[in-house]
């Protein structure tokens, strides 16, 4: 094998184990809170349901809805209640209705989303600088 | 001189088989350059090389024709399926026959994958050529073809009908991915197994990349067939498809095919890119896999990643740059003259890649992931700009570029088609480009309003609706020219389609006789140039002849006397 292609293979690898290194690291980090039944069932819903596609969770998905990370915080106790309840999709919408879950798919999704909440996620989203 | 140019024109029309023999024989030199003029710059000729080659069509390349095709409607389609999600956006109470959710995850998984129809098509076409080697199983070719082409078809299917998995980018349902996976896996099969069997080292740089390019696409995306409970594992693994795909795996078959395009086009010396080649691939794998830190910043991993996503991030820009200087290497000042409509709209097509993989992927991808600023401008419309630029600009181009290098192998268009083709293609770029310049003003506002300022999410939309319109009129724009596009190769394809399509000794000739002369005159006047190199050089070799042997004579005669 000619050295260049040795190198290339060599450094493909090397950083491909690095990197799986690494990322066993974050998972076990990350693994280290459990996920109980409900906000797996919750995980669940949210993604039947296809939610990143208007929103974000951790600033990945779409950027019409606005990002869920902290939306636990905002509604706190009331949040299965509002994903259950029938309201305009928000933005320059007029006829349009947001998706609304049932009681149980609700109850889930919020538990989910608290569970984000609660994530140590290096702050994100910050905290707004003027207000 | 012109009896040599007279021989000369007659080995091309003679065809390339056991007829030259002879000739071969006597002139191997000139028959063996004619054939490879990729090789005719090589300063010092290897084992293999002293062979004269046969001319061969490969099978290979004929059965790419369909994943060409299919790639060309597939993004004329993405194109129009977008535009209803980006109206949709701005006037969302309009009535629309698919939900938001079923038409943006069509959108993001066709964008995925149509260009893997089409690099499939380019690597089919290529590689044999790279590797002088007919490929293993054209019967799997064609197995290939109608698994990838029934998979997407059945993932944009399911999604329209709203069986969603409800991760980005890989929302089709497990199965599906599941025969993606297996369709990729064929192609490796196929591939290493044409690898094995060549004739030449197998150290060439584009064989390896575009080897390795397809090893990868598996290893990353097999993981995403797994269901993850815990969220922030989830999104680990979901960036193994979502970026490393775009910037390491198809990144190296890019490079792998982008470099076999141009060589084939300008004639270029091989052995001075090698080296580039090779630093470059090491770059892109160095840097694309550990750049995937960028993803992971706010997914709740150790903070060290900021670090890890900062630095690669910035490598990444690297190779981006050494690719434009290894483009140009391949080029010269001379290398329009001559060269037929096919191969500057080819070359054209490269040079929007090559454009946007330094501006839109390179140095717009660097900016955004400087972690600092990307707190801020995360999970805005700045992330959609950087993903059109990138993921089209850069990867979409290389394979429009290559679909139609290998759709116009034996057919020509008319004049009239040409000019169409230029202008599908300014129309995409300007609305590329609209499209990426007003979703960053977009994000950016959107960073500044609800980051900074402190707005909701409905406050921040209706200020920005401006410039989600002007993204709309973008996106329109590029729509225009991709359907105007995908129109005059399906109007050309279906025109020649028994020419394409048919596989009898007529065909296998013609084709023959195809790769000899090119497909039009430039091709035929490159080749004609070359020669004139050769001749040259043969003038030069016979004048040193002819003293050496006059100096014999004078000495034999000296002795003589």
């Amino acid at each position: 094998m000619d050295k260049k292609m040795t190198g290339f293979v060599v450094v493909f690898v090397i950083t491909t184990v690095a990197f799986g290194i690494l990322v066993q690291q974050a998972v076990n980090k990350a693994e280290s809170r459990p996920v109980p039944p409900q906000v797996s069932a919750g995980k669940d819903a949210f993604q039947s349901k296809a939610c990143i596609e208007c929103h974000t969770v951790f600033g990945n998905g779409g950027y019409s809805g606005g990002d869920l990370t902290k939306v636990y915080s905002k509604y706190g106790k009331d949040l299965p209640d509002f994903l259950a309840s029938s309201r305009p999709m928000g933005s320059f919408a007029k006829r349009k209705q947001h998706l609304r879950l049932n009681q149980q798919q609700a109850q889930e999704v919020a538990a989910y989303l608290k569970f984000i909440d609660s994530t140590e996620n290096l702050d994100w989203p910050p905290r707004t600088i003027l207000n | 001189m012109s009896s040599y140019f007279d021989q000369f024109y007659k080995s091309f029309l003679d065809g390339g088989t056991s007829s030259t023999g002879d000739k071969m024989e006597q002139q191997p030199e000139l028959t063996k350059n004619t054939e490879r003029p990729d090789e005719l710059e090589s300063p010092k000729n290897t084992e293999w090389e002293k062979q004269p080659e046969k001319i061969v069509v490969y099978q290979a390349q004929r059965l790419s024709y369909p994943f060409a095709l299919a790639a060309f409607i597939f993004f004329g389609v993405q194109a129009l399926v977008s535009n209803g999600g980006a109206l949709e956006v701005v006037f969302p109470d309009m009535p629309s026959p698919i939900p938001f959710t079923a038409g943006r995850s069509f959108h993001l998984n066709i964008s995925l994958y149509w260009p893997l129809i089409g690099m499939t098509g380019g690597i089919y076409y290529l590689f044999c050529r790279e590797a002088n080697q007919e490929i293993y199983s054209t019967k799997l070719i064609t197995t290939n073809f109608l698994l990838m082409t029934l998979t997407l078809l059945a993932i944009l299917g399911s999604l329209v009908l709203g069986y969603n998995d409800g991760r980005e980018y890989l929302e089709a349902i497990r199965p599906l991915k599941a025969a993606m996976v297996a369709a990729c896996v064929l192609l490796l099969y196929n591939v290493t197994h044409t690898y094995r069997l060549r004739q030449i080292p197998g150290t060439r740089a584009t064989l390896v990349s575009i080897l390795i390019g397809i090893f990868s696409l598996i290893i990353f995306y097999l993981p995403n067939l797994i269901k993850f409970t815990h969220p922030t594992v989830d999104e680990l693994v979901k960036f193994w498809v979502v970026h490393m795909w775009e910037e390491m795996c198809l990144e190296l078959i890019g490079i792998g095919v982008q470099t076999s395009l141009l060589l084939a086009i300008t004639g270029a010396n091989r052995r001075v890119m090698e080296g580039l080649l090779y630093l470059d691939m090491a770059l892109i794998a160095l840097a694309g896999i550990l750049a995937t830190g960028h993803h992971y910043y706010w997914v709740g991993v150790p903070a060290v990643w900021l670090w890890i996503g900062g630095v690669f991030s910035a490598i990444q820009v690297i190779p981006a740059f050494l690719l434009f200087y290894s483009s140009l290497k391949t080029a010269n000042k001379n290398i329009l003259d001559g060269v037929g409509q096919r191969e500057k709209i080819t070359l054209a097509l490269v040079a929007c890649s090559v454009f946007y993989h330094i501006f839109g992927a390179g140095l717009f991808g660097f900016a955004m992931a400087y972690p600092a600023l990307n707190r801020y401008v995360h999970g805005t419309y700045m992330t959609s700009a950087h993903s059109h630029l990138a993921l089209f600009g850069v990867l979409g181009f290389l394979t429009l570029a290559v679909c139609f290098y290998i759709l116009l192998s034996e057919i020509n268009l008319s004049k009239a088609d040409y000019r169409r083709c230029w202008l599908s293609i300014a129309a995409v770029n300007v609305g590329l480009l609209v499209m990426g310049v007003a979703l960053t003003l977009a994000g950016g506002l959107q960073a500044y309003l609800l980051r900074v300022v402190g707005l909701t999410i409905t406050e921040v939309n209706e200020l920005i609706r401006p410039y989600l319109l002007l993204r709309l009129v973008g996106g329109l724009t590029y729509t225009v020219g991709s359907l105007l596009f995908t129109w005059v190769i399906v109007k050309n394809v279906y025109r020649h389609r028994n020419l394409l399509f048919t596989n009898d000794d007529a065909a296998t000739e013609r084709r023959t006789l195809m790769r000899k002369v090119g497909n039009d005159y430039g091709q035929l006047i490159i080749q004609l140039k070359q020669a004139r190199v050769l001749v040259t050089r043969m003038q030069s070799a016979n004048r040193r002849r002819t003293v050496r042997l006059r100096s014999i004579i004078d000495k034999v005669k000296n002795k003589t006397e």
